[in-house]
């Protein structure tokens, strides 16, 4: 269990913004090293398990999600804010940002929260997600796109 | 800046304040410690229900084993189905026996001396005689004591007809008892006698009794139709011929 208090934190990060809500990132990230400890036998003694409780833990949010989406059911962190003008644009940027990113299947948020927050390769993305290379980079650009869609005006500033 | 980049600054500002909780062990380790409570709950319960589905069938397979079984699933209360309370021996009343009113029903013997209740004719003393009889069929809820299983309870059918029969035997005497069920048969029919068969009741319906046909053993037997397509015979030899007619009416087919 050395490795869940050096690597809880990030773990945690990562599940938090998987799932979108911090409540329950604890909770799939419980769930997830539960399973991960009932099968620590099956790693090597050498082997890093990051990768592994990585995996179940994408596979858990995305069953979660799979299970949710019949109840039509967004899990938010707090109660949806009413907007405001905000004399901080980066500030007001990053927010809507942030709830644009919820607003994605959990596949394309998985990727995207791999490639650009746990900054792994496409091919570290593919064997997390267990999928292909190819699969990784279609979703990643298409969770962009549709992210840029939805900013709209947003991005005008950035200049993209 | 781009999208990309942005993206990221969004990410690390939204889980900065994220910490994992110091009790994430305990708390990882007490889910463990209820799941697999719950499994093996989960599995006990599954195993009990099927003990207990695979009971009944087994019971009953038990009950229609002869008396004397060991894995008998009646109560082991070691009291003689002589002591029943349903059928209390009468301390002093005579046994039926053949020899009075009810004629044919077999030469009047003493009583085996196995009655350990004292119901034995003449009034005389009960004495310690040998172990009860247990695991009786539930059809069959008298017999002297001292008799054990000859064979597990056999069934054959044929002509229509399907006859069970359980055999006892002791030191000195046995029971056989044979329900036939079917159709198409008259209390003439049920079995074969030597011969000519007196006419007797049992519980009020009319028997035939005979001495047991064959040479192999000596003893009588009563034989009558229960109910329409169930037909009981009993016979009963050595000691136990004495007591042949309370047997019969301790048969309930």
């Amino acid at each position: 269990m050395e490795f869940v208090t050096d690597r809880g934190n990030a773990l945690l990060r990562t599940a938090s913004l998987l799932c979108g809500a911090h409540q329950d990132a604890e909770d799939m990230l419980q769930t997830a090293l539960e399973k991960a400890y009932r099968h620590w036998g099956r790693l090597d003694a050498d082997t890093d398990p990051e990768p592994y409780v990585r995996r179940i833990l994408v596979n858990l949010v995305i069953s979660r999600s799979r299970r949710w989406k019949v109840l039509r059911e967004i899990q938010m962190a707090r109660l949806p804010d009413t907007p405001a003008a905000s004399s901080d644009h980066a500030v007001e940027l990053r927010g809507t940002l942030m709830n644009e990113l919820r607003k994605l299947g959990p596949r394309q948020r998985a990727v995207l929260v791999l490639r650009f927050w746990e900054d792994l390769s496409e091919a570290e993305t593919a064997q997390a997600l267990g999928c292909s290379v190819g699969t990784v980079k279609s979703q990643a650009s298409r969770g962009l796109a549709r992210l840029r869609e939805r900013l709209g005006t947003h991005l005008a500033p950035l200049g993209s | 800046m781009d999208l990309e980049s942005e993206l990221r600054k969004a990410m690390a500002e939204q889980v900065a304040t994220a910490t994992a909780p110091p009790s994430l062990v305990a708390d990882v380790r007490r889910r463990h410690r209820r799941r697999v409570t719950r499994i093996r709950v989960g599995m006990g319960v599954a195993a009990a229900s099927v003990a207990a589905v695979a009971f009944v069938p087994t019971y009953h397979s038990f009950t229609a084993t002869p008396a004397g079984a060991p894995e008998s699933g009646r109560p082991s209360t070691g009291v003689s189905v002589l002591q029943r309370p349903e059928e209390p021996p009468a301390p002093g009343a005579p046994a039926p026996s053949p020899a009075k009113g009810k004629p044919g029903a077999g030469p009047t013997h003493g009583s085996p001396g196995a009655h350990p209740s004292g119901g034995g004719s003449e009034g005389r003393p009960a004495k310690p005689g040998p172990p009860p009889v247990r695991g009786l069929p539930d059809w069959v809820t008298f017999l002297p004591d001292g008799l054990t299983p000859s064979e597990p309870c056999a069934s054959t059918g044929e002509d229509g007809r399907r006859t069970t029969t359980c055999a006892w035997h002791g030191p000195s005497g046995w029971v056989e008892v044979a329900i036939v069920r079917g159709t198409g048969f008259g209390i003439g029919d049920l079995a074969p006698v030597r011969g000519v068969p007196g006419h007797t009741s049992v519980d009020g319906t009319p028997a035939l009794t005979s001495d047991v046909p064959g040479s192999g053993r000596a003893g009588r037997q009563v034989s009558w139709l229960a109910r329409p397509g169930v037909g009981v015979i009993v016979r009963a030899g050595g000691s136990a011929e004495g007591q042949l007619m309370r047997i019969a009416e301790g048969v309930r087919p």
